[in-house]
């Protein structure tokens, strides 16, 4: 098996980031953010010269495939390639992908890509081939400091949420979930992300966003709108027709009596 | 960020229930407006793939779709003098059908697997409903335009038969082939088609019909088709380019109002969707229209090559109009701060804060340029006939 290619590599901003974003050869990615000034380091100001002992001034987070638990991009697959697994993660089956690329703006999250070269969409699949073999994925067995953490979702989402706690009563009052049930990045219909993080800024720090909506929800309404605006049009078209038919009808007996 | 403060200070409450506080606390993170912050301008979004290949598929659907529903509506309440509109609507149908799907398949990344998408159907998924309405389409379509050709020859009893029974099912899936791309796109995370929503799939519907009466139109002008011909579908097209034209107007005003679309307002999108569904699509088609509409029925009041630049236009204004809401698409999906802004919970304090939706949008101005050309056409037209007398 061969690794994937690295992508264009080049440092984004004043930060670390050399990759920028999950694309579908890159399915880890870190966002680092320096706060100092008005805004994430970009926005100007003067960098501290003083901190408090073991804090720094930048954000980190490591992004990855949320694996919702109502997907967009699995909703919006018409082939069936993209499923949910025993484990509750989504796969794309590279064998049934035919590269339509409608999941790509499906996922509120820009996470799902086209790799031009092969012709299929591709994303992180949670290692679901070490799952199978039941080891952890990869990146949370490599993180050396246990940021990344794998695990049952109900027991995750408590010991974040006791996390944050501890946080706040440190004094991290900002500490907060994103994608844990009810918070952001969970509304719109998608309920829950498999994949959550502890953050400290708002999420579109971390180009993530608030409150992203599922596009299914709007399947229905929208077609339905659109087929009743053409029944309408047919209606009154079938009128014209009518009429115009029956004018002409008129006209030509007028023209050629029977009597 | 007081919020979060004041969250983190109910300690007690904390302890006591835990997940109601952080429900609490979370929600108030997501309504905190939006301070216009981004990471180094780097989109969160993935571009869509669609081409060009993909507004010209949205075009001839669309045209087939509104041919087939055009074709039974005459067949069943016109009568054997409309015959030729008929077959001209099947052709059409089988035609632009026919092209849709091979330009469809053609934009796909690995064409070989187009079939796949027969695999099932998933009712979350535009696509797949549309792929479901279009094959069967495409197929009974075909059949029906064989069944005429075959009639117009002479050649046997059952092809007056056949036409009908593959037309009839295919009018009906036709509905759907001329309306499903709105869908297809509203239901995406592109702010500019997803802002637009629930308008994009009834203007489809409408530019469906008002175009395939503008190719129906073409044919009876070229044919020199009998002028109660000629007057039937120049009323099809001046009601459904109406719905048409307001339906635009509605989705116009929402991209000139949504902070979601900021970036559509400043490029050169905004006017070249104008020129191609104001313009080309709306004020000279309607105003040809209600001209020959109030010059009366029992003659001719426009020189006939005038009479087809309305029809022509609105047809060139059909496949302008895909390619600007493809490309515009694209380009909206890598405007961090348009997503942003369109990924926020409602909330009243947001409403109330001024902001680019306050733009004075050019809606009024649309309205009253295309309400001022049918009634400048309807006066010209009714001047023309008492001359004529």
């Amino acid at each position: 098996v061969e690794p994937l290619p690295a992508d264009d590599i080049r440092l984004s901003g004043t930060s670390y980031d050399n990759t920028r974003h999950l694309s579908a050869t890159t399915w880890r990615h870190v966002a680092f953010i320096e706060k100092f000034g008005n805004g994430n380091g970009n926005g100007g100001g003067a960098r501290p010269t003083r901190l408090k002992p073991f804090q720094s001034n930048w954000l980190m987070m490591s992004d990855v495939c949320k694996h919702c638990r109502r997907a967009g991009c699995l909703e919006a697959c018409p082939t069936g390639a993209l499923f949910r697994t025993e484990f509750g993660t989504v796969v794309v089956q590279q064998d049934i992908c035919n590269g339509c690329a409608y999941c790509v703006p499906a996922c509120p999250f820009g996470v799902i890509a086209l790799n031009m070269e092969s012709g299929k969409a591709y994303k992180c699949t949670l290692c679901y081939d070490r799952l199978k073999g039941g080891f952890e994925p990869a990146c949370a067995k490599t993180c050396p400091t246990n940021s990344i953490q794998f695990g049952e979702i109900g027991e995750l989402v408590g010991r974040a949420r006791r996390r944050v706690e501890r946080l706040h009563q440190l004094g991290v009052a900002s500490a907060y979930l994103y994608g844990a049930p009810g918070g952001p990045g969970t509304t719109g219909g998608i309920e829950q992300l498999f994949c959550f993080s502890l953050l400290l800024d708002r999420p579109e720090t971390y180009n993530l966003p608030v409150a992203p909506k599922l596009p299914s929800r709007r399947v229905k309404n929208s077609l339905g709108v659109g087929l009743l605006t053409a029944a309408a049009i047919a209606l009154a078209s079938a009128v014209v027709v009518g009429t115009t038919a029956g004018a002409a009808r008129k006209e030509r007996r007028r023209a050629w009596p029977l009597w | 960020m007081a919020a979060l403060v004041n969250v983190a200070m109910r300690e007690d409450q904390v302890h006591r229930d835990d997940t109601r506080v952080h429900l609490a606390q979370q929600q108030e993170i997501a309504l905190l407006p939006y301070s216009g912050i981004t990471y180094y301008d780097i989109a969160p979004l993935k571009p869509t793939a669609y081409k060009w290949e993909t507004a010209a598929a949205f075009f001839c659907n669309n045209i087939a779709g509104g041919s087939q529903v055009l074709a039974l509506i005459i067949e069943q309440m016109g009568g054997p003098p409309n015959r030729c509109l008929v077959r001209t609507g099947r052709y059409l149908a089988a035609g632009g059908g026919i092209v849709g799907t091979a330009l469809l398949i053609s934009e796909l990344h690995t064409r070989q697997r187009w079939f796949n998408m027969l695999r099932l159907y998933k009712r979350t998924s535009p696509m797949s409903i549309g792929i479901w309405c279009i094959t069967p389409f495409v197929a009974g379509s075909t059949l029906a335009a064989l069944g005429e050709a075959a009639r117009a020859r002479g050649h046997g009893k059952s092809a007056p038969l056949a036409a009908k029974v593959f037309g009839m099912p295919a009018a009906v899936l036709g509905t759907v082939v001329m309306t499903y791309m709105g869908t297809e796109l509203e239901a995406t995370h592109v702010p500019l088609w997803a802002v637009a929503h629930p308008w994009l799939a009834p203007f489809y519907a409408a530019s469906g019909i008002s175009g395939a009466a503008a190719a129906l139109q073409i044919q009876a002008e070229t044919s020199a088709a009998p002028l109660t011909q000629r007057s039937m579908l120049n009323r099809i097209a001046l009601i459904s380019g109406i719905v048409e034209t307001t339906l635009a107007m509605r989705i116009a005003q929402r991209w000139h109002a949504a902070p979601a679309a900021g970036f559509f307002r400043g490029s050169v999108y905004n006017g070249l969707f104008c020129l191609a569904v104001i313009g080309m699509g709306s004020i000279v088609p309607l105003m040809i229209n209600a001209v020959q509409e109030a010059g009366g029925r029992r003659r001719n009041v426009i020189d006939p090559r005038l009479r087809l630049i309305g029809p022509a236009l609105k047809l060139a204004g059909g496949l302008l109009r895909d390619l600007v809401m493809i490309y515009a698409g694209k380009q909206s999906t890598n405007q961090p701060r348009d997503y942003f802004q369109y990924a926020q919970l409602p909330s009243p304090q947001r409403a109330q804060k001024p902001g680019p939706s306050a733009e004075p949008a050019p809606i009024a101005h649309f309205g009253l340029a295309v309400g001022a050309a049918v009634l400048a056409g309807a006066v010209l037209g009714w001047r023309l006939q008492k001359r004529g007398r």
